[in-house]
């Protein structure tokens, strides 16, 4: 290769490095703030979890058990996938890992006679999906990056109608989970029916520590009364387990974004020093010929 | 006439937006408008789209919108507020209100009469109207 080819290689090298640094820096800004706010989500699902366990003591058990979200239908013969995907690559194995599993796991339920119904989130998963003619129910796409309380309530509006409507009869929810900037794990989790346990807690916490007006039961004012407020407090765990999904999967998608930039940062740094290398070897080529040249000439002429 | 002070949190799923003393809590639920003064008796209440206006020890009124929740009051007469979504009152934006209710619109008219989903539907229209008519009344 001669010096000018190699000399323009290395600048366009360098540019990659350039702007893959600079897509690094911009991930591992957004992990944070997606960090955050995944852990600022717990102090309100505490929350709620008293609430429910208040308006379920004050409505009695057996109003708890009847709420249609708590219900295990009786013949599964619909199962929603729900994959959470983003709407950008260049992320590593972020997207396809997700799509992977939700295929296998389609191809179990399947191979157990059951249905599978595709929901997905991110332009990734949707289009991945589209390509292998699976049909997806709903898609929800344009925030993947930062995926707000909107977000979920409408997701999660349209799982528990389909779930208490019999369109669907149980739903499982594949994304990726947030364990540290390097590492995300594909967790599987059925988000309908919900787990009675998930969302009182479990029962020694709830008897160790009796609610605040939970004492004095008779006093408590409910509007509107008990039976209702906790018909409308219960589904919205299903929404909030959607937000934290989301929240971690967002956190998970900047860190696999991070990592991947990162390595195309340090391949760009890499490559660069063998063109340069490359290019030296040229240039020492072109001089070692011209001096040979040089040479040759002044012995032609003794 | 200056109140007994007493605590009140607010608390969304981005985080505590207020926690603190104040003198009372102005807001609305499922039953109507509220005010909370220091030793409420205990109550848990939906909450739906609204004004939710803290007034603080010395009279500064803190304004945020809230878009539904539930609100609790404990028996030592502690308010706290879960809202789905809360904010200050001037980032109220009308046409993000109005582009939920024809959001809300569109998907009620999808839905099947006598569904859970259309059930929901209705809900979710109702508040996004709620939240539209808000903007009138700041």
């Amino acid at each position: 290769m001669a010096q000018r080819d190699v000399k323009n290689r290395i600048a366009s090298v360098q540019n990659i490095g350039k702007i893959t640094r600079a897509m690094e820096m911009v991930s591992a800004a957004r992990l944070r703030k997606a960090e955050e706010r995944a852990r600022q989500l717990r102090p309100y699902a505490d929350a709620l979890r008293k609430m429910t366990r208040q308006a379920a003591s004050a409505a009695g058990s057996g109003e708890m058990q009847a709420l249609p979200v708590l219900q295990t239908h009786d013949e599964e013969r619909r199962v929603a996938i729900l994959l959470v995907t983003a709407d950008r690559g260049l992320a590593g194995a972020f997207n396809s890992q997700i799509l992977r599993a939700g295929l296998e796991r389609a191809d179990e339920v399947e191979a157990e006679g059951r249905e599978v119904a595709f929901y997905a989130t991110g332009r990734r998963g949707v289009s991945s999906l589209q390509f292998r003619n699976k049909p997806v129910i709903e898609s929800y796409t344009g925030f993947t990056d930062a995926p707000s309380v909107t977000h979920a309530s409408r997701i999660a509006d349209d799982l528990v109608g389909a779930f208490v409507d019999g369109q669907i009869d149980r739903v499982e929810i594949i994304y990726n989970g947030y364990v540290s900037p390097l590492v995300q794990e594909v967790r599987r989790e059925t988000l309908l029916p919900l787990a009675a346990a998930s969302v009182v807690g479990d029962d020694d916490a709830a008897d160790a520590a009796p609610e605040d007006g939970g004492g004095h039961k008779a006093l408590v004012e409910y509007e509107p009364d008990p039976a209702e407020i906790l018909a409308e407090l219960v589904p919205e765990f299903v929404q909030v387990s959607l937000l934290r999904a989301l929240l971690e999967s967002a956190a998970s998608e900047h860190g696999a974004r991070m990592t991947a930039m990162r390595s195309a940062s340090d391949n760009a740094s890499e490559v660069i020093d063998t063109l340069t290398l490359a290019m030296n070897r040229a240039r020492q080529a072109e001089i070692t010929q011209e001096i040979m040249e040089v040479v040759a000439g002044a012995e032609a002429l003794n | 006439m200056a109140h007994a002070p007493f605590r009140a949190e607010v608390l969304t799923p981005d985080g505590a937006l207020f926690a603190g003393e104040v003198e009372q809590v102005s807001t609305r639920t499922v039953a109507g408008e509220i005010g909370i003064l220091a030793r409420h008796s205990p109550l848990l209440g939906r909450l739906e789209p609204a004004e939710l206006k803290l007034t603080e020890p010395g009279g500064d009124v803190t304004r945020y919108v809230q878009t539904g929740g539930y609100v609790q009051i404990a028996a030592d007469g502690n308010v706290l507020l879960l809202a789905e979504e809360a904010y200050p009152v001037d980032e109220y934006s009308k046409s993000d209100a109005q582009a939920r209710l024809d959001d809300a619109e569109e998907r009620l008219g999808r839905a099947e009469a006598g569904t859970e989903a259309h059930r929901i539907a209705t809900i979710a229209h109702r508040r996004a109207k709620a939240l539209v008519a808000l903007g009138d009344r700041l």
